[in-house]
């Protein structure tokens, strides 16, 4: 808000959380790992926005830098990470750790291995209250625990106790998401994969719970998946990574209906339809490029099905506003209308 | 928890008695003839064989180990054949010396390896980092008693005078000055043994560091410091208690050297003198002692590992494993 830039752009103000040009490097063995690149998102209250990209294309560690959760000698740069108003940025460590199961949470994919194994599930919930809920007195912790885990339909009494190996991972991850939501601040939940590790009707009670989650809180939602039904079901928006990099971004209908980017264009043809028809499965050739790789183009060019020629070799291509869906996509191919509604939908 | 204690008691036993039989038989196959060395090569023949019967050595092997055992059960160790006295009361004598040395020698394990480990894992890959790794490097592969003679050159030749480094003042004598005498053999029974706890802290810190449940804690606004000391230092401790309860065993073992460097009269310094006059009764008696503890301290270990970790403790009390 207090950038000159953003006040000219405040048509968006219902945004809760807007993070431009987010870079990231880790290192290893003393050379830099550049593992996000180009990320830019947009979050608006009671939104669930979908973020798909291949392993190992940035996703978490996008999500992490966010929260701020990365340490030397990682190092996260970035335009600016807004959220409610405030930049994340200007914020001291101190403040950025309320900030942190405060306003903004996050859960993960492998519920069993977010609690200390050798702590009582009751001793790590009250711990997050004592952080984040000064409204209550330590006697009145248990109390709310249960409440709390009543909400996401779990029966606590007389498992405070217990410790994280004797639930399931499907009980745990729903502990896990009472334990982010505990904060009244909350606004906007970071789920990295929170269904991969469970089974289809557990994972289904766990969207639906989000689903719920979103609509009585009106919570805010950035959910990293590979499973691109479960984008289809949960949510409004999508953000496409590749290599580190933000390459499209759509309405949750467009993006199967018209996707823009060939990369997206290949990831959907790769699913496999249902009863399948007997014809060969689709799949994308070649693999992502090295982290560390000199790109000088479109990092995606080597594998893309419709690369357009040498400008795909030698200029990389900028987040394109899509006219006809009102979306984004890094291609040369969009700012010609013609040549990108052409070949990407006769698949 | 009871049921856990009693099975590893009983399972111990087997264990020591294998250690009896083959440290018997191993010493009665050694070269050399305790008689022979109890009354000289001068001796008349009449002499010897009296003290031959004496020291029940015209037995056949198996029937002294089974004598010998037989009083072990009843908790006599046999006498001396050097001093005629009994072997428990020269064990009692010399072991709250030893145990000095090694509770002073874990102390310093503890206080100088584990931050070392930690401060090795905070700071990874940083040049602290690399001269702590090296030093634990070169801690470890240097033996025991080469550390000790190092001191003994340094603290005896090049600087004389600021710290003892030969013989041993009784502890009840004086506190101080007993402590000062221990400190050098100390330290060189721990140098090795620093270096290897430092190096696993550090594994186990930076394997735990990269456990989700630290990211999940640091999600949810934990503080950093109780972070590093709550959830990460006590579960990567566990790896490294389970290796210091070996370690006190070679503490005890190691002492043999250090203690004859050094010139303190402990249960290694025994060990020793007693086999170079195979005094039997004493050299098995130390052995068998040291085999014990070493055997105990595991089963201790074993049982604060259940104590620290929930699942081992809860498996155990619901009957499950
Ligand atoms: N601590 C780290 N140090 C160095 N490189 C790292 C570190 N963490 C992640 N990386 C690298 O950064 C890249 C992005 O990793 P990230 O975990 O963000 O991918 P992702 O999209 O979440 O993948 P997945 O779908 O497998 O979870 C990977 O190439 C990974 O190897
Ligand atoms: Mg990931």
């Amino acid at each position: 808000m207090t950038n000159p830039s953003t006040a000219a752009t405040a048509v968006e103000t219902d945004e809760v959380l807007r993070v431009t040009d987010l870079r990231t490097t880790y290192q290893f063995r003393g050379l830099p790992v550049p593992a996000v690149k180009r990320f830019s998102l947009s979050v608006k209250p009671g939104e669930i926005v979908g973020l798909v990209g291949e392993s190992g294309s940035g996703k978490s560690t996008a999500l992490k830098s966010i929260l701020g959760m990365l340490r030397p000698p990682a190092q996260v740069e970035a335009e600016e990470i807004i959220l409610t108003g405030r930049d994340l940025r200007s914020l001291s460590e101190e403040e950025m750790r309320k900030v942190r199961g405060g306003e903004m949470a996050m859960i993960f994919q492998d519920p069993i291995n977010s609690f200390n194994p050798s702590w009582t599930i009751g001793s790590q919930f009250r711990r997050v209250l004592s952080l984040h809920r000064p409204d209550l007195e330590r006697k009145e912790y248990d109390e709310e625990i249960l409440r709390l885990l009543k909400g996401v339909g779990i029966d606590g009494r007389g498992k405070l106790n217990s410790y994280p190996f004797q639930f399931s991972q499907g009980q745990l991850q729903r502990i896990m998401i009472a334990v982010a939501c505990a904060s009244k601040e909350l606004k906007v939940l970071l789920a990295d994969e929170p269904t991969t590790s469970l089974d289809v009707t557990i994972e289904a009670q766990v969207l639906e719970l989000l689903r719920t989650l979103r609509v009585e809180r009106n919570l805010s939602m950035v959910l990293v998946t590979h499973d691109l039904s479960v984008v289809a079901e949960m949510c409004d928006k999508v953000v496409v990574m590749y290599a580190g990099q933000v390459v499209e971004v759509a309405d949750v209908f467009n993006l199967f209906e018209s996707p823009q980017h060939p990369y997206t264009q290949q990831l959907l043809q790769a699913i496999p339809g249902f009863p399948h028809d007997g014809e060969r499965l689709y799949a994308m050739r070649g693999a992502v490029p090295g982290l560390a790789t000199e790109i000088q183009g479109c990092w995606f060019a080597d594998r893309c099905d419709s690369k357009l020629g040498s400008i795909c070799d030698t200029t990389p291509p900028p987040l394109y506003p899509v006219t006809a869906t009102g979306g984004l996509a890094a291609c040369h191919r969009v700012p010609d209308p013609a040549i990108a509604g052409g070949e990407g939908k006769n698949s | 928890m009871l049921r856990m204690t009693v099975s590893r008691l009983v399972s111990a036993v087997p264990v020591l008695l294998l250690i009896s039989i083959v440290a018997f038989t191993l010493l009665r196959l050694a070269p050399g003839d305790p008689a022979l060395l109890s009354v000289g090569l001068e001796a008349p023949p009449e002499a010897l064989a009296k003290a031959r019967a004496d020291m029940r050595l015209d037995d056949p092997m198996w029937m002294q180990y089974f004598t010998w055992l037989g009083d072990l059960v009843r908790g006599d160790l046999g006498t001396s054949y050097s001093d005629k006295s009994p072997v428990t009361q020269t064990i009692a004598d010399r072991l709250p010396i030893t145990l000095q040395l090694a509770v002073m020698a874990l102390f310093m394990i503890i206080a100088v390896g584990v931050p070392l480990g930690v401060i090795s894992a905070l700071r990874a890959n940083t040049f602290v980092d690399q001269v702590i790794r090296v030093g634990s490097l070169a801690g470890i592969s240097v033996p025991n008693f080469v550390v000790a003679l190092f001191l003994v050159l340094i603290f005896g030749w090049w600087f004389p005078g600021y710290m003892p480094y030969q013989g041993y003042t009784p502890f009840g004598e004086n506190m101080v000055e007993s402590l000062r005498s221990t400190l050098l053999p100390a330290f060189a029974l721990a140098a090795p043994q620093i270096g290897l706890v430092a190096r696993l802290t550090r594994s186990s810190m930076l394997e735990v560091m990269g456990q989700e449940y630290v990211s999940a804690a640091r999600a949810m606004g934990v503080r950093e410091r109780v972070i590093i000391w709550k959830d990460t230092l006590r579960n990567a401790l566990l790896p490294v208690i389970t290796v210091l309860g070996v370690q006190t065993g070679f503490l005890l073992g190691g002492s043999v050297v250090v203690e004859t460097v050094f010139g303190i009269p402990g249960l290694g310094r025994l060990l020793v003198e007693s086999f170079t006059i195979r005094d039997y009764p004493i050299t098995i008696g130390v052995m068998m002692f040291i085999a014990a503890v070493f055997v105990f301290v595991n089963i201790v270990v074993d049982l604060l590992y259940g104590v620290i970790n929930p699942r081992i403790r809860i498996g155990y009390a619901s009957g499950k494993e």
